[in-house]
């Protein structure tokens, strides 16, 4: 059972090969898998401009920050970016704890992680 | 019982199951459940939803949630891989801390060495590495971190969490209200 | 590739496959007659761990494809353990999501094969001081877990409020000098049961008794634990009271209603 995540999936205006994914719930060992399939599709259908909203996404653990690495890993080799907005306080001091706030792109808003992909162009 | 602890006193917490009955001000909780990892989720709200009962903030109750989940899913992953096991959770609420303890019952040696050293020798995670990452969650996140091996081949980890020097202290009846609702 | 195979430490009835390296398409056959034989030995639940397989050619996932089916003919199984990121990607495009389930470790993996297969229940025992306020953070774990094992929001909800009830109850109605009161759970894929347990006053724990035993579906007017238990009645498929020097138990069973 993978309850407590849903991801929504959007185009991105006017940024090609862009999606933007809104995170809601939790992300946890129960639920990583379902989380990696949804977003790996994506990545495989070329969609490598993402940008992840966490407004709604109230916790996260160690498996699932393992997961975000692996995003933005997989973006970076597709010549991509996987890009993060609106952490809340305490999914960030999870992030900076295991030093990921320097390998991950986060930004304070969906709107300034959308600028600087068109400024990418 | 063999046991370490880093820069610690020994918590004195052997055993598990609620508080005797009497000791004052403390408040204690238990839970045995299948290692199962879909447990997890409901578990840490539990812990945490609890530990905002006995007073202390969000900001502590969230630190609490995810020192379970990491300790718990470790407990669950390397402990004994038989099916019938348990992991059992025990958490003890005082005025200023609280005393949480995970016993799994035991993994190969190997997971117990690469546990103590985790605990004992934290190094920083590396970005490659998928996994030891949460250990140094719960490390970052606790005040005091102690490993018991018992004799019967069981592991519990114990975790002391106090006040957050910036925490101010509730207002221990309005949260309980609160968290009523 | 290489194979080896091994009996469940754990459960006699299962076989542990460990695959090794690529896998081929001219490891068809060698794959083929490796299952009739497990087959052939009365076994028909595999775990296939791949944990450390570099590739799989279509040819063989195929003829994995056949193997399950094999299996699940005789009334089992065969599910996929530990495949890294990349082949899980790989074996996805191939469709195998669809045939096979996939775990992450061979322990979540013999979770779903008791939990599935096998009529089990699972226990969860949760002690706790008597306080009113702990009981929503009890009923709410309790619901969670029924909702994180399958069961609906409805029954979920049915349950929670069981719970909110006869926890309650144990604690307004208990002795005040109680230490603790124990609540049980019991969790399969077809029912739910709960037990309280706690030291109540005898006279108490009879006007319980009373309540929750006697054929009568509503509670006099203005006692309001007695309307809460009256509903625990309705939404519940049995109750039972014990009373004993000890304490009282109160156990209650609700079928899931999808089952």
């Amino acid at each position: 059972m993978d309850t407590q995540i849903e991801l929504q999936i959007s185009d991105l205006d006017n940024v090609p090969h862009g999606k933007l994914i809104k995170f809601m719930g939790d992300l946890d060992a129960t639920n990583v898998e379902s989380t990696l399939d949804q977003v790996t599709k994506l990545i495989k259908e070329g969609f490598v401009q993402i940008v992840a909203d966490f407004r709604n996404l109230r916790y996260v653990n160690s498996t699932g920050l393992g997961i975000l690495l692996h995003f933005s890993k997989t973006a970076k080799e597709k010549s991509g970016c996987f890009k993060i907005a609106n952490v809340n306080d305490n999914v960030y001091e999870i992030i900076e704890i295991i030093g990921a706030n320097t390998l991950l792109d986060i930004y304070d808003n969906v709107e300034e992680a959308i600028v600087s992909l068109q400024a990418r162009r | 019982m063999e046991s370490q602890s880093k820069n610690v006193s020994p918590l004195g917490v052997s055993q598990t199951g609620a508080s005797p009955a009497g000791e004052k001000g403390v408040s204690g909780y238990s839970v045995s459940l299948p290692s199962d990892l879909e447990y997890i989720p409901p578990l840490r709200q539990f812990v945490a939803e609890i530990a905002r009962v006995e007073g202390f903030s969000k900001k502590f109750c969230f630190r609490t949630e995810i020192i379970v989940d990491e300790l718990v899913t470790n407990g669950i992953l390397h402990g004994s891989q038989d099916v019938h096991s348990s992991v059992i959770v025990s958490a003890k609420f005082e005025e200023g801390s609280m005393n949480l303890s995970v016993q799994d019952q035991g993994g190969t040696r190997q997971n117990l060495e690469n546990l103590k050293h985790a605990v004992y020798s934290p190094k920083p995670p590396s970005n490659d590495k998928k996994k030891g990452r949460g250990l140094v969650i719960v490390q970052m996140l606790s005040s005091e971190i102690k490993i018991d091996l018992c004799e019967n081949g069981q592991t519990q980890v114990h975790v002391v969490k106090t006040r957050d020097p910036d925490e101010k202290q509730p207002q221990r009846e309005k949260l309980l209200y609160e968290s009523d609702l | 590739m290489r194979i080896s195979q091994q009996v469940s430490a754990h459960d006699e009835r299962i076989v542990l496959l460990h695959f090794e390296g690529d896998l081929n398409a001219s490891d068809c056959d060698a794959t083929s007659k490796i299952f009739q034989d497990i087959i052939d030995s009365r076994k028909y639940f595999i775990v296939a761990l791949m944990e450390n397989v570099t590739f799989v050619s279509s040819p063989l996932l195929g003829e994995l494809m056949g193997c399950k089916l094999r299996l699940v003919e005789k009334g089992g199984n065969m599910v996929v353990v530990g495949l890294n990121y990349d082949l899980r990607e790989r074996l996805i495009q191939m469709g195998a999501d669809k045939i096979f389930q996939f775990y992450p470790d061979t322990h979540t993996a013999y979770n779903h094969y008791h939990w599935e297969y096998t009529q089990t229940a699972q226990v969860v025992n949760i002690t706790l001081p008597p306080k009113l306020q702990s009981v929503p953070a009890v009923r709410r774990f309790i619901a969670g877990i029924a909702k994180q094992k399958g069961y609906t929001s409805r029954d979920s909800f049915r349950i929670e409020t069981i719970v909110d009830e006869i926890a309650n109850n144990a604690i307004e109605h208990g002795d005040t000098s109680q230490p603790e009161i124990t609540v049980e759970l019991r969790i399969d894929r077809k029912k739910f049961e709960l037990l309280v347990r706690n030291k109540t006053l005898m006279d108490k724990a009879n006007q319980l008794k009373y309540v929750l035993e006697a054929n009568k579906e509503t509670a006099q007017t203005g006692d309001t634990r007695g309307r809460g238990l009256a509903l625990v009645k309705l939404i519940s498929n049995s109750i039972n009271v014990s009373i004993d020097k000890s304490g009282t138990e109160v156990k209650i069973t609700k079928m899931r209603e999808d089952s």
